[in-house]
Parts: structure tokens; C-alpha cells; sequence
């Protein structure tokens, strides 16, 4: 007995130090994340927390991989006709508890994420057929410019069998085909990945959102930011996407660190109130009078840079020759001009809403030390994220503001920027956010919508350039800072870090 | 005394029924949005109504406060986090632990070193440990939590690495530096209690005869004075845990605990609507709860208000 | 009849004056308490007098004196606009005494007469009035702060009854624990017997034997609610930027910390000082009022 026990013992010791040997590899890794992203189940919103576990967790049947869209999942993609597509799986899919993955774990997946309404962009799916084990055929309602990709990545996969089999819908405990399996879940505190070791994939076939360069992930939920770089300062996380600009120097050309940028795919911007700013001389006075340098030198440390449009230059329907055109350059004497034909005199007062998030708070008060060098008094009204998320939209509060500063991202185009704040078929009240009713404004944005073509996306921001419906500021610069365990950092089209598929 | 105890146990289902009719009329009439958050700042202000009109969020007020009601008291059904997609009670179980470890540490130390401070600077009435200590207590209580948070982080885990910055991974290690941080204020506010109340029973009449008749100052202190200066103390202690249960927001966000806090706090901003109004229910019941057990103990440290309190019976 | 009962009245107005006059004149001997008064008066005067007397433009932001160390320029440095700290401390304190003070008055006021009402009458008015606290502490302040921004919209009265209502059962509590133990005692009872007023019993006999717990936990609270006001500006209460207010200063400058602390220390002085001197005089208003140090 005892020497059996001895012998238990000793295979324990060797497993052990196996099992420490390769994690003397760098074969873990601790990423700091902001937001909790609580429910990790498949059919969630994309709320703010979510974006950064989501490929980690997840795969779905495209991906966007660097700038371009392929398939994850998904092997071949036919068209039937304008709004019928079958989607072909590869057929030799495995999720993390060994069930195969079939057209009817499609059907399945999109359904319920339908069902919960928490995915709205799907509404567009009208029904998936499944034809055959492996080919599951798409019924669309419409599709715009760019929808077939992005729907097709919008909806997690998992199969029928794991989802059912799970107590609290995969809240906590998700079993799907990423190559990272959740093996710890402390609600709040930490998600614990393991690498499956029977991965499905072929690593010649990979994308980079599913890449498995390390043997497990930590993500460690840190809300306040001087704690996001104590924590990589002291070494408890190996990477960040989340630090703050004005501690970069801290890490960047420090010994044991590096740091990325990397564009956000968020931009902020002006609205201004067409009920209370008809005149278009008042609202372009507006945009010369706000020396963006001056904003991204007080909010952003100097990192970020002007934008072009309501939305950054990263999208790949973001016409390049707008780089180089002039966009409401700061310029006191034309804001003069135009306020004086506008017949804006010194004295008057703006009431500016806005969200008292982050960088916010300095972008409107920049913005409050520029207008007051013309005599124009800006009356700030701040609100934390709910209250201003409701009232944005609200079309009885919209007599308690002039201009707002919002921000919008997309995760494809730059049309679906565009079209949360001036499409006015997306709103409540048929109106821009801004309060616009103009016919041409609408005609244009449709058109871009519907086919993105250079010539239309341009018509549309010559337009709204010309009229300064609204006015984009800056587009975000994140910093992504890790240590040298981190040889190369890798992220997605959102800014987050992909941590399988860094290099070590 | 059990009469007492029973009737006031009666009292706390009006008083459950108050808050959650409180509570939810609060909810409804604070603007904000559950399904923003819950969709993100990608969906559109058509998609966000659809979801409203989805999750019953349209409904009139008394349907919704009747189907409210109806969960909470006759199916004792808390709900689902909007958020986590968890059992409300479940959820705040789960952070109630670490919760539980933070208040039960700070209370013993406010107790253990504040107590004794206090009644140090009151036998020492002005005196020099009574300025130095009392200037500390005050300091104590002005520093803003996060900064003494933020710099013994800056020393003992950035600097020295003898602790973790943050988190609950660590065990103990992880509780030391909140620990200390949150109950400075306690520590500060105990100690200035205790001497406070110290000070009015040492100059009372009783205390000095005590101290005349040759009683030694040690049995004076304890056996007299003490007892008699309890009301208050009991007082802040049975305040400072209930508040306490209830989660220190600032200390579980700089050290990333996921405690009741938090939790609570990310529900309210979210406007998790379930979890708002479930965490509320279960904190005040709790809180009543340990309010109850300050009056009990008053009884016992003072005959006087136990007399009180059965006389009030005799009366009825 | 009607002489006599008025006699009364004039006596006991008068007997009033008298204490009163009484603890003023021990609280001018206390020196702690009178550097206590002074230092706070002279914030007060800074405060009032603060669009005359601050050396900058609090509002005047400069890219070039972004997180500038304090200097013979700016003796407490700039902030991340570029802004001069002790300008804006200097007028801050407007908004964060304003504040701080008044709600810390109208809760204790609200506190103590709640407090003696149930400490003094005991039984049903006890068990409801404490119930309904039992019921109001439940409710996060927050939430009972965007409430009633919501229902009763912004407005400097608003925001003294959000910051002021979070204080008001912790008040009640300290009053009525202690109005227990001294409520059977003697000296109640035998001022009861010789047909003393009510209001003057409480005022008279039960306060000055049972208030001291509350003028600790009053003055030592007033520096949370300083800081509680900056998070207030947030749901449509408090003050807006760029008008400078402690609290808001301070979370300003919360994650610069390690990094500029100078943006929090000085804003944070400022509130230690506050507390420190309302500590100082409440400590000798409470010696003062002691009726067993009458000499």
C-alpha cells in the first residue's frame, strides 16, 4: 500500500514539473480587460464588456481577418440569388465536448438569436433552410452594402447539443468550437480560457481571431485605470488595450515593456440641433471655431487625429481622397465671418449635452474655451452613460440642447456610422438625431446605403459636409501596452486584444 | 423582550412591501435605458424601442408593479440579471462572499483599534495622545478612500511586490490592502466615538463617586464607564456593517473585487432592472435585520431601554 | 390667566438666552474650537470673495501648462487643461462649502428633530418613524438622487436635499440610542413632574445630555459630502464645468494620481482643512454644551 501510495506520488511530481515545464514557456497569458462582460453565453448583446472576450470565445461563420472578410466556420459561400446565399460548413467541425457541427446547429443558432432580440441586426435573416448536413441556405429580407458579411459574423455559433446541455443558457459555462475553452468563470473578477487540444481547424486554414498560439488566458476584469497600469506595472497582467494615454511613457522604450497603437473604430463628433441651429453659416462657424489640435492635445494626450467624417479612415468605404480635402480646419477669422452672417453676436449661449464619460469632460470644455474666445458662452449638460443614452434619443428632451457630442463606431462600414445618427428611418420620431427633415440628405444616405460606391458615399459627405449637419472631431488611438512576454500584439477589428493569436 | 422581538420580525414584512414599492417606483420614474446597455452603442434607437417594447418595459405602472409584486412575494422569484443572465439571488450570494470577508475584517478592526484609541484619548483628555490620536482620527477620516487606496497599492504591490494590485485570486493576500483602506474612516470614526462618549460617562456623577470611593482606575474604566458609553458605539458598529453589507463601491472597483458593491453599483448604472430591485430587497432586509439586533443589544447594555421596551408592552 | 401663561413663556425664552449665552461664553474660552471658527470663516470669506481676490481666470485653460508642478506662478501647479489649482480651489469653495454646509445643516436639523421626537415619545411614533427610515436607508443614494433629479429636476435646492437626505437616518439612530438611556433617568422624569413644556424638556434636559454622538458623526461626515456632490453633477444635480468644485477636482485628478499627484492633494487639503476645523469647534461646542461641566 504504501509504496503504491509513494509510487502515485512520484507520477503526481513528474506530471507536475511536466506541467510546469511548459508553462515556463510563456504559455499563459493575463489580459487586463475595463469592462465586465458579464453573461458570456452565445445570443448576448454586444454590450461594451462583451467586444473584448468575444473571439476568444467564440466562432462564427466569417470573421474579419486584418481588413477583409473570410470564412471562420464557413468553407464556401454560393449565391442562389439576390437575397438567398447557401453557406457551406466544413465538415469536419467539433465543438469542445466532442458534438459535430451541422447545418441544423446553423438553423438552430440563428433562430435563437433572433428569438432574443438582443442581436436586432438580425431581423434581416428571414429563415435558414438546412439543404444538407453541411450546407445550410440563407433567406434574406434585404441586404445593403455590406450586411451579408457582417450578418454572417453577427450570430456566435455553438451546436444545439452543447446548448442545451448547459444549466443557465451558457451564461457562465460556454462549450463551443473556438479553440479556447472556458475552464473558470468568476463572475466579475476572472475568465479562465484553456486551449482545446482537439481543435478542429487545420492550422494552415486559420484565421487570425481563431489562432492558439498560447496554452491558456486569463482575462482579468480591472475597472479603474490607475489599477490597469499598476497591474502591468507590477506584472499581474501581461497585456492591456486599456491604458491610459497620459501614463504611455511609462511603458513605451521602458525595459521589459512595449506599447502598440492601434485606431479605435470609434469617432467622436458634434450634433448640432437643427430646431435650434436652422442657419448652416451658424452651425460651419461652429466647426472653425473648435481647434481640433486643441482637443486632442487636452483629451487624448496628442494621440489622435482629426477626422474626415462622421467615422475614421479604417473602413474600407471611407473614400481616400477626403484625407487630403479641407474639413472645417480651425480658422478664426472664417468662424467670424460666418457667425457675423449668421448673425451670431457675442453673448449668446449653447447648451452643449454630453456624456460624462472618459475623455468627455475636456473635450467639452476645450470646446467651451474656444467658443468663449468669440464671446459665445457654451452651458454644459452632462450626463452619466444611461441618462445620456436615453436622452440622445429623446425626442422630448431635444428642446434642452443645441449640440451634442456623441460617438459611433461600426464593426464593417462606414454607411452604418452614418446611419445610427442621420438616417432617419432608424429613429423614433423620423428625424435625424439632429432633428433634420431634409429630403436630399435622406436620398443621399439611402443611396450609400444601398450600394456604397465611392461616388455615393461621396455625394452624401460632400453633402452633410456642406450643410455640417454634424461635425466629426477625432478618431481614438488606443494604447495597447504589454510586456515582452508579448513579442507581438494582436487584435481585432475593434480594438481588442485577440490573445490567441499574439505572438510569445 | 421575545414579544418585542416578535413583533418587530411582524414589522419587517410592511417594511419589505415598503421597499419594493419604493424601490420600484424609484426605477420607474429614473430615465434610462436597460436595453442600451443591453444591445450596445451599435443598435439603433428604432432596435432599442423594439427591445423595450420587448422585455414589457412599455407596460403602464401598476401592471408592471403587480407583476412585480407578484414574482417577489407570492413566488419569492427575485428574477434574472439582465446583465449576467444569472439568478439575482444567486449573483449577489456569489459576491455577498468576498463582501462578507471585506465587512467582517474592517468591523473587527474599527472595533479592535478604534475601541481602544478612543478610550485612551478620553483617559487621557487632553493630553498629547489625545491630540495626536484624534488628529489622526480626523485625518483618517478625510482622506478619500481611493487615495490611501491607490497609494498603498503605489507602495506595497507596485513598489515592495509583497501584495497583488488587485483582484480576489491571491486568498487573503488579496483582502490585506482593501482592508486597510476601507476601514481607515471606520478606525477614525470609532475612535472618535469612543472617546466622545467615554468623556460624557467618565464626567458623570456615578463615575466620580466610583473613583473617590478608591475603586482602581482599571475596574472603574471597564466595569463603569464602559457599559455606559456603549449606546453610541453599538450604534455606528450595527450602521457601519449594515452599511457595509451593502458594499464599498469605491474600494471593490479600485481593487477589482466583485463584490455586493459593484454589482449593485453596474446594476444601477445599467439599469438592471432585477438585480436593482432584488439587491435592494435582500440589502434591506439585512439591514433591518442587524438594526433589530442594535436594539436587542441596547436591552442588554442598558436596563433602562430593555424596561422601555416591555413597558411599552405592559401598556397595550 | 392669560398674563400668567404668557410670564411663563417670556421666563422660559429668557432662562433659554441665558444657556445659550452660557455654552457661547465657553465656547470663546476654548481656543481650539476659536481657531476652529476662525480658519472656517475665513474660508467662507475666501469663498465670497473669490471672483475678486483669485489670481487667474479659473476657467482660462493653456496647452502649455498642462500638469504644470506647482511654481511661483502656480503655487499648487496647473491641472490636465492647464488650469491654475489654487484658483480654482480658491473658488470652489463657493460650490463646495455651499454645499457641503448646508446640507450637512439641513440633515442634522431634520435628524434632530426627527431623533427627539422618537427618542422622547417612544413607542408607535418610534416604531414607524424608525421603519420608515428602515425603508428610505434601504434605497441606494444614488438612486434616491436621480430620482429626485428626475421628479423634481435640477436646481441648487434639489441637490442639498439629494446630498442631505443619505444623512438624515444615521442622524436619527446616534439621537435616539442615546435619548434611551437618558430618557428614564431622574432628572427627565423629575423635570417632567414639575410641569416643564415638552418642547422644553427636550430641549433643556434631553439634548444637552444626548446630542454629542450626533456632533461627531455630523462633523466628521461633512468631507464625504463634499465629495459626494462632485458625483451628483453627473445625473443633472450639482454643479457643471467649468465652475470648480472640490469633489469634481478631486475625481479629476483621480487618475493622474501616481502620476501628477499635486491634482489631488491640494483639492484634498482643502476638504481636510473643512474637517478638521468643524471637527475642532464641534469638539468644544460639545464640551460647551456638557451640563455636566457647568462652572
Amino acid at each position: 500500500m504504501k509504496k503504491f501510495l509513494s509510487l502515485v506520488l512520484a507520477l503526481i511530481m513528474v506530471l507536475s514539473m511536466a506541467s510546469f515545464a511548459s508553462a515556463e514557456q510563456g504559455a499563459s497569458v493575463v489580459v487586463g480587460l475595463a469592462g465586465d462582460p458579464g453573461n458570456i453565453g452565445p445570443f448576448q448583446g454586444m454590450g461594451l464588456g462583451r467586444i473584448g472576450i468575444l473571439f476568444t470565445t467564440y466562432e462564427m461563420l466569417m470573421v474579419k481577418d486584418g481588413d477583409s472578410f473570410r470564412g471562420c466556420l464557413m468553407k464556401e459561400l454560393t449565391p442562389v440569388d439576390d437575397l438567398t446565399y447557401d453557406v457551406e460548413l466544413y465538415d469536419y467541425i467539433v465543438d469542445q465536448a466532442g458534438n459535430k457541427l451541422t447545418a441544423s446547429d446553423i438553423k438552430f443558432c440563428f433562430e435563437s438569436a433572433k428569438a432574443t432580440g438582443n442581436l436586432p441586426k438580425l431581423a434581416s435573416v428571414e429563415s435558414v433552410e438546412v439543404i444538407s448536413d453541411y450546407v445550410a441556405r440563407f433567406h434574406f429580407t434585404a441586404l445593403a452594402a455590406g450586411d451579408l458579411e457582417s450578418l454572417l459574423m453577427e450570430c456566435p455559433i455553438v451546436t444545439q447539443a452543447a446548448f442545451e446541455a448547459s444549466a443557465d443558457q451558457m451564461a457562465t459555462d460556454p462549450i463551443t468550437t473556438s479553440p479556447y475553452q472556458v475552464v473558470d468563470y468568476k463572475t466579475g473578477s476572472t475568465i479562465t480560457y484553456k486551449r482545446n487540444e482537439n481543435y478542429w481547424q487545420k492550422d494552415e486554414l486559420l484565421p487570425t481571431t481563431s489562432k492558439h498560439n498560447v496554452d491558456e488566458i486569463t482575462f482579468k476584469i480591472i475597472p479603474d485605470p490607475v489599477q490597469m497600469v499598476n497591474a502591468l506595472k507590477a506584472k499581474e497582467i501581461d497585456i492591456s488595450a486599456a491604458i491610459d494615454g497620459s501614463y504611455i511613457s511609462d511603458f513605451m522604450g521602458v525595459e521589459g515593456f512595449d506599447v502598440t497603437q492601434i485606431p479605435d473604430n470609434t469617432t467622436k463628433f458634434l450634433v448640432f440641433n437643427f430646431d435650434s441651429i436652422p442657419n448652416a453659416a451658424e452651425r460651419q462657424a461652429i466647426a472653425y471655431a473648435v481647434d481640433v489640435e486643441d482637443i486632442i492635445a487636452f483629451a487624448f494626450d496628442g494621440i489622435g487625429y482629426h477626422a474626415k467624417t462622421i467615422g475614421n479612415t479604417k473602413y474600407p468605404d471611407f473614400v481616400p481622397a477626403w484625407s487630403d480635402e479641407e474639413y472645417y480646419e480651425y480658422d478664426e477669422e472664417k468662424a467670424q465671418s460666418l457667425f457675423d452672417e449668421a448673425g451670431v453676436a457675442a453673448g449668446k449661449t449653447y447648451r452643449l449635452l454630453y456624456n460624462v464619460a472618459d475623455d468627455n469632460t475636456k473635450i467639452v470644455t476645450t470646446i467651451q474655451a474656444a467658443l468663449m474666445d468669440f464671446g459665445i458662452n457654451v452651458e454644459l449638460i452632462g450626463y452619466d452613460n444611461a441618462l445620456f443614452g436615453t436622452y440622445k434619443y429623446d425626442d422630448k428632451k431635444s428642446g434642452e440642447w443645441d449640440i451634442m457630442l456623441d460617438e459611433a463606431g461600426s464593426s464593417n462600414l462606414l454607411t452604418n456610422v452614418w446611419k445610427l445618427s442621420l438616417d432617419r428611418r432608424d429613429q423614433t420620431y423620423g428625424k435625424t438625431i439632429g432633428h433634420v427633415l431634409d429630403d436630399q440628405l435622406q436620398t443621399l444616405i439611402e443611396a450609400a446605403i444601398n450600394d456604397n460606391t465611392p461616388e455615393n458615399m461621396d455625394a452624401f459627405h460632400q453633402y452633410l459636409k456642406e450643410q455640417c449637419y454634424e461635425y466629426g472631431l477625432v478618431s481614438k488611438v488606443n494604447n495597447l501596452a504589454h510586456t515582452t512576454v508579448v513579442t507581438k500584439a494582436a487584435t481585432c477589428f475593434r480594438g481588442q486584444i485577440l490573445p490567441g493569436a499574439c505572438e510569445y | 423582550m421575545i414579544r418585542y422581538i416578535g413583533k418587530r420580525l411582524l414589522w419587517m414584512i410592511p417594511v419589505m412591501l415598503g421597499i419594493a414599492v419604493l424601490i420600484f417606483s424609484i426605477m420607474y420614474i429614473c430615465p434610462g435605458d436597460p436595453a442600451s446597455s443591453l444591445l450596445g452603442p451599435s443598435a439603433t434607437a428604432v432596435e432599442l424601442a423594439a427591445k423595450r417594447e420587448e422585455m414589457g418595459l412599455n407596460d403602464p405602472y401598476i401592471v408592471r408593479l403587480g407583476r412585480y409584486l407578484y414574482q417577489t412575494f407570492i413566488k419569492f422569484d427575485l428574477g434574472t440579471s439582465y446583465k449576467f443572465g444569472t439568478s439575482v439571488f444567486a449573483g449577489l450570494m456569489e459576491r455577498m462572499q468576498y463582501t462578507l470577508v471585506i465587512a467582517l475584517l474592517c468591523m473587527a478592526l474599527q472595533v479592535f483599534v478604534g475601541t481602544p484609541l478612543g478610550i485612551m484619548a478620553a483617559t487621557h483628555h487632553n493630553g498629547v495622545w489625545d491630540r495626536v490620536s484624534m488628529f489622526l482620527a480626523l485625518v483618517g477620516v478625510s482622506i478619500p478612500a481611493f487615495w490611501l487606496a491607490l497609494m498603498l497599492v503605489l507602495i506595497f504591490a507596485v513598489n515592495l511586490g509583497w501584495l497583488p494590485t488587485s483582484g480576489v485570486s491571491n486568498g487573503l493576500a488579496s483582502f490585506i490592502l482593501p482592508c486597510i483602506a476601507n476601514s481607515f474612516a471606520g478606525i477614525a470614526s470609532q475612535a472618535r466615538h469612543t472617546r466622545s462618549s467615554m468623556l460624557e460617562v467618565i464626567r458623570s456623577d456615578y463615575i466620580v463617586t466610583a473613583k473617590a470611593k478608591g475603586l482602581s482606575q482599571k475596574t472603574v474604566l471597564f466595569k463603569h464607564a464602559l457599559p455606559n458609553a456603549l449606546i453610541p458605539i453599538i450604534t455606528i458598529v450595527g450602521n457601519g456593517m449594515g452599511m457595509m453589507l451593502g458594499g464599498t463601491v469605491i474600494i471593490e472597483n479600485v481593487f477589482a473585487i466583485p463584490g455586493v458593491g459593484r454589482y449593485m453599483t453596474d446594476a444601477i448604472n445599467s439599469r438592471d432592472y432585477p438585480v436593482v430591485m432584488g439587491g435592494v430587497l435582500i440589502l434591506g432586509l439585512i439591514f433591518s435585520l442587524i438594526m433589530l439586533l442594535v436594539d436587542i443589544v441596547y436591552a442588554f447594555v442598558d436596563p433602562r431601554i430593555k424596561a422601555q421596551y416591555e413597558g411599552r408592552k405592559g401598556k397595550k | 390667566m392669560s398674563t400668567a401663561v404668557k410670564d411663563t413663556h417670556v421666563g422660559v425664552r429668557s432662562r433659554r438666552q441665558g444657556q445659550f449665552g452660557q455654552v457661547m461664553h465657553r465656547l470663546r474660552k476654548n481656543k481650539v474650537a476659536m481657531i476652529g471658527l476662525v480658519v472656517l470663516v475665513l474660508l467662507i470669506l475666501m469663498a465670497i470673495l473669490s471672483p475678486y481676490i483669485t489670481p487667474y481666470d479659473y476657467a482660462k485653460t493653456s496647452k502649455a501648462n498642462r500638469y504644470a508642478l506647482p511654481s511661483w506662478e502656480h503655487p499648487f501647479g496647473c491641472d490636465a487643461m492647464g488650469r491654475d489649482i489654487l484658483s480654482r480651489i480658491m473658488y470652489g469653495a463657493r460650490a463646495s462649502l455651499w454645499l457641503g454646509l448646508m446640507s450637512t445643516l439641513v440633515a442634522t436639523v431634520i435628524g434632530v428633530l426627527l431623533g427627539s421626537l422618537v427618542g422622547y415619545y417612544g413607542g408607535k411614533v418610534d416604531n414607524i418613524v424608525m421603519r420608515i427610515l428602515d425603508i428610505i436607508q434601504a434605497i441606494p443614494g444614488m438612486l434616491l438622487s436621480i430620482a429626485i433629479s428626475a421628479a423634481l429636476g435640477s436646481g441648487i435646492g434639489n441637490t442639498i436635499l439629494a446630498l442631505s437626505i443619505g444623512g438624515i437616518p444615521m442622524t436619527v439612530r446616534l439621537l435616539r440610542g442615546s435619548i434611551l438611556t437618558v430618557r428614564k433617568q431622574e432628572y427627565i422624569e423629575a423635570a417632567e413632574k414639575i410641569n416643564c413644556s415638552k418642547w422644553r424638556v427636550i430641549t433643556s434636559h434631553i439634548l444637552p445630555n444626548s446630542i454629542a454622538p450626533v456632533i461627531v458623526s455630523v462633523t466628521m461626515g461633512i468631507g464625504n459630502t463634499i465629495l459626494q456632490a462632485a458625483s451628483l453633477s453627473y445625473i443633472g444635480l450639482g454643479v457643471q464645468p467649468p465652475t470648480p468644485e472640490w469633489g469634481a477636482m478631486l475625481s479629476e485628478g483621480k487618475s493622474m494620481l501616481t502620476k501628477y499627484p499635486h491634482l489631488c492633494i491640494f483639492p484634498g487639503l482643502a476638504i481636510m482643512i473643512v474637517v478638521l476645523c468643524l471637527n475642532m469647534l464641534g469638539d468644544g461646542l460639545r464640551d460647551a454644551m456638557d451640563p455636566k461641566l457647568k462652572n
